[in-house]
């Protein structure tokens, strides 16, 4: 007998139960910025960081990978360095989530996923009205595509208990609400 | 246990040293410590969240059938190409196989961090075979070039102090000494770039497979786990068939018990949503994804008294609380799953008859039925483990508790009993060296009490 | 499978769950009259800590109990049921619940540990059992007869020392929290110390405190060495089997601590 069939016969047939109800905590109310604060500072909190567009400007002189979306946003041309060469891979973001300072990026047309991976720094720029509240919220609205939820930058702590960043991703990431 | 030998978990214990006990004491401390303050930010009710958590497990459980052919069919519509394994060695050679499709012999492979390729032994096997396995975890990559295993389920090198990873790094030439965590965490990641840019393949676990949407799940810290399945051309993931949820509306509560129960964050750095091969308009991602259901025991444990056992999400958190694995690590368990969890899976996988006392490796504290976000009630089935190694005679007792149990079915023989115990000092008993050892004999302290009770009425 | 023995049914009495046992009891209390408890002496007390008895029928006593005590009782079973051989464990749980729980009284016991055996355990031996009426002595004391603060009624108070409550861990089983150390914490000479890893096992185990005694061991310094940092001069439990294994290790190597049971605390505080 195939593998297949044979732990398919081996397994319990139980009578399907209707699954357990999720519960769902009421969501508060909050504007965009309260939103965006409070995504600040879990951030932070993760050893990432709030930055401006003059903050991005800066950061584009080091060697830079740049997305097509993000190149559009920033009125430039969309690549640079080779992926496995760059220090700063350039981004945007589907959707920040205040609650945990984590950001959703899906794959999508043209869209790179290394770009948030390879470099030692991850530059994402997240449109203003692109944040939710909540994790929930936010797993309503996934892409059918390869989706990354990224929260902060790269980080072990295999060695004793102590806190590194960047052992493989970026160890620095600014995020640019626009 | 074979008379006069020591239970597995304590012989070895005694060869552990006092600067691994410090290592895992310490780590496992923190982890404890982080847990709770952790979960309590990311749930108003922490009690009710491990209420639910179980139930959707139980759930899967009693589904366990439906929700594999449904995941299966949802694979297959995203492009994923789906295996199963009924067995560690079925499993190996179809990956083995899938490798020499994928690439040619003399390959790398890069592996991502799982527990399931660790229990199918398959590094060992694709190495024979000729490929060139590099492990890219950070500790998993210490403990491949150490030619160790690892002791946690989560943190793989908690047995080793800095010194130690700064000596095999020097020792493998990845750069000067150092001992700096931050220089190691460099060095690996200089070194393993490479790897990756080169790897043709990339094999990792999942930590859950979407049934309602075929989406895979991986979630990690350092970046290794995303690069392994994005940057080869092949992905093959590995999940023991039990790694299940219905829906992605799931994932908020079992990503935030995972991550506060691991490692008390708030959460993983990197959760990787997989849902299928690249697609044409994309720039990158492996053009093969591959899935191994597998079996290896599990149908076996499904059916069985130990069920519940597999509610479980691999957090660790049992390990990092348990008195005796902070005190042993979980080399001392003999078996790829350490801790309680170990204790009851290694057993229900295997069978009693093959790793008959390791169920007797706990004090029965409760603390990691405790902890576990998913409540498995560890503490019954280890009860459960002990009679039914006992049952079978796999295991035998060093006390005759039949001896015993005549004392203690007679009042009259009791209290006979009671008057006798002063002489026990004298006596062989089977359970006296085994206290001697490190402690003195208790003495009767101030008054008995039936005498009292006598004198006042 | 092994159901409840015929002749234990009937008269035993059960409760539903855990949660639900402060309910049951109250329609147990007699309006107006003492309420009669019968004490499960636990093997240990009966073999090595008779104080510690003595003490919980003081404890009764004084809040307003009347105690009964069953000569005939032994041991629950707990020691062969937690080394897997069930079939001794039903013998002597066989027994227990004959000698013991065939009263209307509720059975209260100076251990977490007796009590979750009979609570928890008993269910696991006999298909079909319900939880039978045993309780700890804090549990009882503190959810029965809601005595949150120790009435100290002795003229001269002890003099005060520093002290360290190891909460036993068996306690877990039945679901204590703070009781023992809501009542020590009111007797006015008690400093209550605050030590690391409070809430980790001493080690003890039952036999296997015997069988993975080097593991015991270690376990059992750890908490004296956390015990002994945090300036206490007494270990204090509601379990004598952790307080056995610790005081050998204390008596080997010579450490300044000494141990008591949480009921001998507060019978001190009895005139």
């Amino acid at each position: 007998m195939e593998d297949r069939e044979l732990i398919l016969s081996l397994l319990p047939k139980a009578g399907r139960k209707s699954r357990p109800p999720l519960a769902q905590p009421p969501l508060p109310r909050h504007s965009a910025d309260e939103l965006w604060a409070e995504f600040g500072i879990r951030l932070a909190e993760l050893g990432g960081r709030i930055g401006t567009r003059e903050d991005a400007e800066v950061i584009l002189a080091r060697p830079h990978i740049l997305d097509h979306e993000s190149a559009e946003i920033l009125g430039l041309h969309s690549g640079g360095e080779p992926i496995w060469d760059a220090e700063v891979g350039v981004t945007t973001a589907d959707l920040a989530i205040a609650e945990t300072g984590s950001l959703i990026l899906a794959t999508g047309p043209h869209r790179t996923r290394l770009v948030s991976l390879c470099p030692v720094l991850h530059l994402v720029l997240v449109p203003k009205d692109r944040i939710v509240a909540t994790m929930a919220e936010a797993f309503t609205r996934l892409s059918d595509r390869t989706t990354v939820m990224i929260t902060g930058p790269s980080r072990t702590a295999d060695i004793e208990g102590i806190l590194v960043r960047g052992v493989h991703g970026p160890g620095d990431i600014v995020v640019v609400p626009l | 246990m074979p008379k006069g030998k020591k239970p597995s978990v304590e012989a070895f214990a005694r060869g552990v040293t006092a600067e691994t006990t410090k290592s895992v004491r310490a780590a496992s401390k923190s982890k404890t410590e982080s847990r709770i303050p952790t979960l309590e930010i990311a749930f108003h009710d922490v009690e009710g969240a491990r209420t639910q958590a179980a139930q959707i497990k139980e759930f899967v459980l009693d589904n366990i059938s439906s929700l594999l052919v449904q995941l299966e069919a949802k694979c297959k519509m995203n492009g994923i190409q789906v295996h199963w394994a009924k067995d560690a060695e079925s499993a190996r050679n179809l990956i083995a196989r899938l490798c020499e499709e994928a690439a040619p012999v003399g390959s790398t492979i890069v592996k991502a961090k799982s527990m399931a390729t660790e229990e199918i032994h398959l590094n060992e096997h694709l190495i024979e075979k000729g490929y060139e396995v590099v492990e890219t975890d950070l500790g998993e990559y210490v403990i491949q070039i150490d030619h160790d295993t690892p002791s946690h389920l989560v943190t793989p090198i908690i047995h080793k102090n800095k010194r130690q990873v700064a000596e095999s790094f020097s020792r493998e030439g990845l750069g000067p000494y150092t001992e700096s965590p931050e220089e190691l965490a460099a060095q690996a990641r200089r070194h393993l770039r490479d790897r990756f840019k080169e790897a043709k393949i990339g094999i990792s676990g999942i930590n859950f497979a979407i049934a309602q949407s075929g989406r895979l799940v991986l979630v990690e810290n350092e970046g290794n786990n995303r690069l392994s399945t994005t940057a080869p051309d092949t992905h093959i993931a590995v999940m023991g068939l039990e790694k299940i949820l219905p829906s992605e509306g799931d994932l908020p509560l079992f990503l935030r018990l995972l991550a506060g129960s691991a490692t008390g964050q708030r959460m993983t750095v990197y959760v990787h949503m997989i849902s299928g091969p690249r697609r044409k308009d994309e720039n990158d991602g492996p053009s093969n994804v591959h899935l191994v259901i597998l079996d290896n025991g599990r149908t076996k444990v499904l059916n069985g008294p130990y069920r519940e056992i597999l509610r479980c999400i691999r957090c660790g958190a049992c390990l990092n609380v348990c008195p005796v694995y902070r005190q042993v690590s979980g080399h001392a368990y003999g078996h790829v799953y350490s801790g309680p969890l170990g204790a009851v899976l290694a057993p229900a996988l295997e069978g009693v008859e093959q790793l008959p006392d390791v169920a007797k490796a706990s004090t029965l504290c409760g603390s990691c039925e405790e902890v576990c976000p998913v409540k498995i009630p560890i503490p019954r089935m280890l009860l459960q483990l002990r009679e039914e190694a006992v049952r079978k005679g796999v295991l035998k007792e060093p006390i005759p508790w039949s001896m015993f149990v005549f004392g203690a079915t007679s009042g009259l023989r009791w209290r006979t009993g009671l008057k006798l115990l002063p002489m026990s000092k004298m006596a062989q008993h089977p359970m006296k060296n085994g206290w001697t050892e490190f402690r003195d004999l208790p003495e009767k302290q101030g008054r008995d009490f039936r005498k009292w009770w006598n004198g006042r009425s | 499978m092994n159901h409840v023995p015929s002749n234990s049914r009937g008269t035993l009495t059960f409760v539903s769950s855990k949660a639900e046992i402060g309910e049951d009891l109250r329609s147990l209390n007699p309006i107006g009259g003492k309420q009669r408890v019968r004490l499960m002496l636990t093997c240990l007390v009966d073999s090595f800590f008779g104080e510690v008895g003595i003490a919980s029928v003081r404890v009764l006593e004084h809040a307003g109990c009347e105690v009964l005590f069953d000569k005939d009782q032994t041991c629950c079973g707990q020691p062969p049921f937690n080394s897997g051989d069930w079939t001794a464990a039903r013998q002597a749980a066989g027994f227990t619940m004959r000698a013991l729980l065939e009263h209307p009284e509720p059975v209260v016991a100076p251990s977490g540990s007796c009590s979750a055996m009979v609570r928890e355990g008993y269910p696991m031996l006999y298909e079909g059992m319900h939880h039978p009426l045993v309780f700890e002595l804090s549990e009882f004391l503190v959810h029965q007869l809601k005595i949150s603060e120790w009435k100290v009624t002795v003229k001269t108070l002890p003099a005060r020392r520093k002290i360290a409550l190891h909460r036993a861990c068996h306690g877990r089983a039945i679901g204590l929290k703070d009781e023992q150390a809501m009542l020590v914490s009111s007797l006015p000479w008690i400093e209550m110390m605050e030590f690391g890893q409070q809430e980790q096992c001493c080690g003890f185990g039952g036999a296997f405190c015997a069988t993975h005694n080097s593991i015991s061991a270690g376990i059992g310094m750890e908490k004296l060495h956390n015990i002994v940092d945090s300036g206490a001069e007494e270990i204090v439990s509601g379990d004598m089997g952790c307080l056995l294994h610790l005081n050998g290790l204390i008596k080997r190597h010579k450490i300044p601590l000494r141990t008591r049971h949480f009921a001998e605390l507060l019978a001190e505080g009895i005139a």
